[in-house]
């Protein structure tokens, strides 16, 4: 057996699970965008482990001149103000650029199953919806709210100024 | 409107917004490797014959019959044989599926996004141009498109879109998860936020709208390296004498409030205290609002229109365009930092959706599996940029990227405008 027909066994696997076609099609896409985004987040929480001291660095110091761009608007002292935004906005572009690894590592297994969607149901129409739905349209809507329902499992939000 | 009912639905409303828009785009599936798809069959065994018809028992409307699509029709118009710029159908299938056409090494295309990722985590945005060297140089996608421009254009330019939407996708991540975590923490200014996103959508699509399918692949090459360019010049210039005292002056200024503030003894954090937000005034041309007790006051046309020409910029280079539009905030609108970061994470955001579907609605294929590949590239990447930067100096990275981006930048604006290339792009 070749890597590509485990990985191929593996996520069919869901798919044979419901003895209904329909229903086992659609629970196999819905098991698939759970693991997909719980994999995905468990990558973005190694990205964001690794990227800790960086961010703790850039967003630390982009809150404190931020804070500090709050004190000039306070004292009426727009210059201070404007040259303390400059330098926050220099970190925030910092912080801005790591945040890209931690969503490539939240999305990549949900882009992986998507291609492996493609292939395997394509020309397939899918079961109850219009003509032109394909796989994409089908496991969207599931691997969405599977990220969405997860971002509210997490009690403290990845707040980027947090120390 | 409370917070969580604003953040549920600009959830709900961005999710609706992609999964109608991909459902619209989704015209047919873009894969049209007949071959592929029979080898895959061989390869899947009975588990996928017997998912298949499943499936396909449960859609009986589809009939069976392949859907064509606007990738088949330009494959079908494309002379046959083995020169350069012909389909070669002896040669198995490749980028998109297309018989010849170059295919990509996965574990080139991880590398090459391990290298993009750690770029990102150390040096920063530069790694979205190297994403888009990726796609044209490396790849070999470039090369192949430009080989078309004569035979077949109209496959050419379906593959360059594909390439500025591929890019997309891998500068929009971070969009995509700030402006979740903005949208969560309120720091929106919501008059601000409609009328950029607004912008933002408009000038994504229009731009999609406009090119999508017309633009040649030496074209984009050109502007794509004027932009390279005109980044490298930045960069350069950054390091100029005169450059470099301002920011000196500017940061001296900035240390000497920082001197008073401490004096005062009113440093207290951000927490403490109410940050005071409150809009006082809204109409077409002028927008009122309270922050930390001082009046600001911005025309609410200049962020609309600010947001129509920077998304239509980004959407035809296929880059973010992130770093112009937090400058282009504090600088025009004089927002506080703390505010433009979440709304234009936010109108970036808008803006790639936007695009990404307007070039699938216009039969763009993505390839998925490439995709996947380089998120995962660089998820790996972003995790070893850390560990690996404490041994490099920021000033010489900076060099090495300044030095990048003119050869890159002069390489692409040759190749695309003059159709003379120099070695390695």
């Amino acid at each position: 057996m070749t890597p590509f027909q485990v990985f191929d066994a593996i996520l069919i696997a869901p798919f044979r699970l419901l003895p209904g076609p329909e229903a086992g099609f659609y629970f196999g896409v819905c098991v698939l965008a759970l693991g997909s985004a719980l994999l995905g987040w468990a990558s973005k929480s190694l990205v964001a482990f690794a990227h800790r001291v960086r961010r703790k660095s850039e967003d630390g110091e982009a809150r404190r001149r931020s804070e500090l761009s709050f004190k000039a608007l306070q004292m009426n002292d727009k210059d201070a103000y404007l040259a303390q935004n400059n330098l926050a906005q220099e970190h925030y572009g910092n912080s801005l650029a790591l945040s890209a690894g931690r969503g490539a590592a939240l999305l990549w297994p949900g882009m992986i199953v998507l291609a492996w969607l493609s292939w395997r149901f394509e020309g397939v129409g899918m079961p109850y919806l219009w003509d032109s739905a394909g796989p994409v349209s089908v496991f969207l809507p599931p691997y969405i709210a599977a990220l969405l329902g997860l971002s509210r499992l997490n009690p403290r939000p990845a707040d980027p100024y947090a120390p | 409107m409370n917070r969580r009912s604003l953040i549920a639905c600009t959830a709900a409303a961005l999710s609706l917004c992609l999964w109608l828009g991909v459902a619209a785009a989704q015209q047919a599936p873009a894969t049209p490797a007949a071959d592929a798809v029979k080898a895959a069959s061989a390869v899947a065994g009975d588990a996928a014959k017997a998912v298949d018809a499943t499936a396909a028992d449960a859609a009986k409307a589809m009939e069976g019959a392949p859907k064509a699509s606007k990738l088949a029709d330009a494959i079908a118009k494309a002379p046959r044989g083995t020169e350069k710029g012909m389909i070669d159908e002896s040669k198995p299938a490749g980028f998109l599926g297309i018989p010849g056409a170059p295919s990509v090494n996965p574990i080139l295309a991880f590398a090459w996004a391990v290298w993009v990722g750690w770029i990102f985590s150390t040096v920063g945005a530069f790694g979205g141009v190297m994403a888009g060297v990726g796609h044209m140089s490396v790849f070999g996608f470039g090369s192949y498109a430009g080989g078309l421009k004569k035979t077949a254009p109209d496959l050419g330019k379906i593959i360059t879109d594909s390439i500025k939407a591929s890019n997309q996708f891998l500068v929009g991540t971070s969009a995509a998860i700030s402006s979740f975590n903005y949208l969560k923490m309120g720091r929106l200014v919501l008059p601000l936020a409609i009328s950029l996103g607004l912008g933002s959508l408009i000038g994504a699509w229009g731009a999609q709208e406009l090119s999508a399918g017309k633009l040649d692949f030496k074209s984009y090459q050109g502007y794509f390296g004027l932009f390279v360019l005109v980044l490298g010049c930045y960069l350069l210039y950054e390091t100029t004498p005169g450059a470099q005292s301002k920011k000196k002056t500017a940061k001296e200024a900035a240390r000497a409030f920082e001197e008073i503030v401490r004096k005062q003894k009113c440093g207290e954090s951000l927490e403490g205290c109410h940050i005071g937000l409150s809009i006082q005034k809204f109409t077409f041309s002028t927008c009122e609002f309270n922050f930390y007790g001082v009046p600001f006051k911005f025309n609410p046309l200049l962020p609309f229109l600010g947001g129509i020409v920077i998304s239509a910029a980004a959407a035809f280079l296929g880059v973010g365009g992130g770093f112009l539009l937090v400058p282009f905030l504090t600088s025009v609108t004089q927002l506080p930092m703390y505010l433009a970061a979440g709304t234009s994470a936010l109108a970036v955001l808008v803006g790639m959706v936007t695009s990404i579907i307007t070039l699938m609605s216009k039969g763009t294929p993505i390839e998925w599996t490439l995709i996947g590949t380089e998120l995962a590239g660089i998820t790996l990447g972003s995790v070893v940029g850390p560990m690996t930067s404490k041994y490099l100096s920021d000033k010489l990275m900076k060099r090495i990227f300044i030095v990048l981006s003119f050869y890159i930048g002069v390489g692409y604006l040759l190749a695309g405008f003059v159709g003379v290339k120099i070695p390695g792009v």
